[in-house]
């Protein structure tokens, strides 16, 4: 009796945990979107320098990271990104490795997850040249002092004022 | 150009000049930074002999002054003129200081006001106008001499929607080479070997920055002066007698090239391309790089705290400068004439770039 208890009780974990990943596809989606007006960015060949003037900050990413950032900020969902991640480079990347860098990127708020965020942006063509390598992000914080001090000027009032 | 601020700390130093202006004769000369036209007026003739070399983009005479202006640039010599720095005494509203200067803003950031020991700079943004003193003109730096506006020279740039970058830049033949890179990198150094061999010099340290209608990109001469190392003068036996050395002594001695090559001063230029110098030895040559590579020398390794932050848009600018143009690592060995040589090749091999083919025309 333990024994079947036991088996009925994995069951429902289970089916509880299958029915909330159907769910979460279809509600909880999120999208990424640059955490504008404060972040710059500017995508080159293999590389990515962003700005953020919230912080102080500039950041650059290696090749790998700047396909994931192409991806995240035209439209692929969180469910969506580890899909179209592999897509892209032809073989399943390690889950762990995606996850980290998206979560630092998350964290220096260079982007953000909204839900209400659902349009597609110009999809680029696939720019890669590199195989896949672990994706990187190197915060370069010594600028803070300069770039902190932008914006510290408000905006020169326009005439008339 | 706008009404006048209502600071009266602002006004206070705006009948300074004035008064100084009456009391000692004044230099006036007249140019352009970017196309703005920009009149500059020194109170006090040891201020202008000292300080006026590193502005000798701008003319003098009457045919040049009579143009409209669009900013200008007010210095007076305390000890000639007799008149002192005025105190301030205004709340400003955002302040930073850094080591023996303070910036202020005032007036809803409408106006900065940059504080020295050798120096007080007052900037109205909105009318692009520098009104300010030097204590001193006899006991002036190198640094000050070389790069008289210090911080303000940036954000005066702004206001004439010019970008001013830390780089240093040659030309030939009416396009010019951008050299950028951190300190010690050797923009100065090649800066110096193309002027001793010929070229065209429009800056050591500072140049603006802008985008022409056309799509390209526009280098600006913003100070005529140079400082080096004194390990390195015996590089430039052409320049020996033009060394200014600080008395008390500095880190660097200072060329200031508008009375020994006046005819290899540039103004502005259309950019051709760009180079990040390093120190080699035995052998001089260019070698394309990636557009990162100098993105980030531009942008990362040639911060400098003289000027206050980045936009969003000079951000943008600067990436696009680099995207667009051919960029290269410049070696640069013990031989000015080989370095030059380089440099002149480059030049040249890009001379008719347009703007659309510039990133394509070279393997």
């Amino acid at each position: 009796l333990a024994f079947l208890t036991l088996i009925d009780i994995n069951r429902r974990v289970l089916l509880t945990f299958f029915f909330w990943q159907l769910l979460s596809r279809k509600i909880a989606k999120m999208w990424y979107r640059v955490n504008v007006p404060s972040v710059a960015y500017e995508i080159f060949d293999d590389e990515t320098a962003l700005l953020n003037l919230e912080r102080g900050s500039y950041y650059s990413l290696n090749s790998s990271a700047s396909e994931i950032w192409r991806l995240m900020i035209t439209g692929v969902s969180d469910n969506d990104l580890p899909i179209a991640v592999g897509q892209r480079f032809g073989i399943q990347p390690p889950f762990k490795e995606v996850a980290e860098f998206v979560q630092g990127l998350v964290t220096q708020r260079l982007i953000i997850l909204d839900a209400t965020t659902a349009e597609r942006g110009e999809f680029p063509a696939p720019s890669l040249r590199e195989p896949w390598s672990k994706p990187t992000i190197v915060v370069y914080d010594d600028m803070r002092d300069l770039l902190a001090m932008d914006p510290p000027l408000p905006p020169v009032p326009s005439e008339g004022v | 150009m706008g009404v006048a601020s209502n600071c009266n700390d602002f006004t206070g130093v705006s009948k300074s000049f004035n008064q100084a202006i009456a009391n000692a004769s004044g230099v006036v000369r007249q140019g352009q930074i970017g196309d703005r036209e920009v009149r500059v007026t020194f109170a006090g003739q040891l201020l202008a002999a000292t300080v006026m070399p590193s502005f000798a983009q701008f003319c003098p005479g009457p045919a040049a002054i009579a143009r409209e202006t669009v900013g200008s640039i007010e210095i007076w010599d305390c000890v000639e003129t007799g008149i002192p720095r005025p105190p301030i005494n205004d709340t400003p509203g955002w302040q930073l200081s850094g080591n023996g200067w303070t910036v202020s803003a005032f007036d809803a950031g409408r106006l900065l006001c940059e504080e020295r020991a050798a120096s007080l700079l007052w900037l109205d943004r909105r009318r692009a106008k520098i009104i300010g003193c030097f204590e001193n003109a006899s006991t002036l730096s190198c640094a000050d001499r070389a790069r008289p506006l210090q911080r303000m020279m940036g954000e005066f740039s702004r206001s004439l929607q010019v970008q001013e970058i830390h780089a240093a830049m040659i030309g030939y033949k009416g396009v010019a080479l951008l050299l950028v890179g951190g300190g010690g990198r050797g923009k100065t150094t090649t800066a110096l070997d193309s002027l001793h061999e010929g070229l065209d010099f429009f800056g050591d340290d500072s140049i603006g920055l802008s985008k022409a209608g056309s799509g390209e990109f526009l280098g600006h001469c913003l100070y005529a002066s140079a400082r080096v190392l004194p390990k390195q003068l015996a590089r430039w036996p052409h320049f020996a007698s033009q060394w200014q050395f600080p008395e008390p002594p500095e880190l660097k001695a200072l060329f200031q090239p508008a009375d020994s090559h006046p005819q290899q001063l540039g103004l502005s230029a259309r950019i051709c391309a760009i180079a990040i110098p390093f120190v080699a030895t035995g052998h001089a040559a260019a070698t394309r790089i990636a557009a990162h590579n100098a993105f980030r020398a531009l942008f990362q390794e040639s911060r400098d705290n003289r000027r206050f932050g980045v936009t969003t848009a000079e951000f943008a600018l600067l990436a696009n400068l680099t995207k667009t143009l051919p960029c290269y690592h410049l070696e640069v060995d013990e031989s000015p004439t080989r370095v030059a040589a380089v440099c002149r090749e480059l030049l040249l091999r890009h001379h008719h770039d347009t703007a659309n083919q510039l990133h394509r025309s070279d393997p």
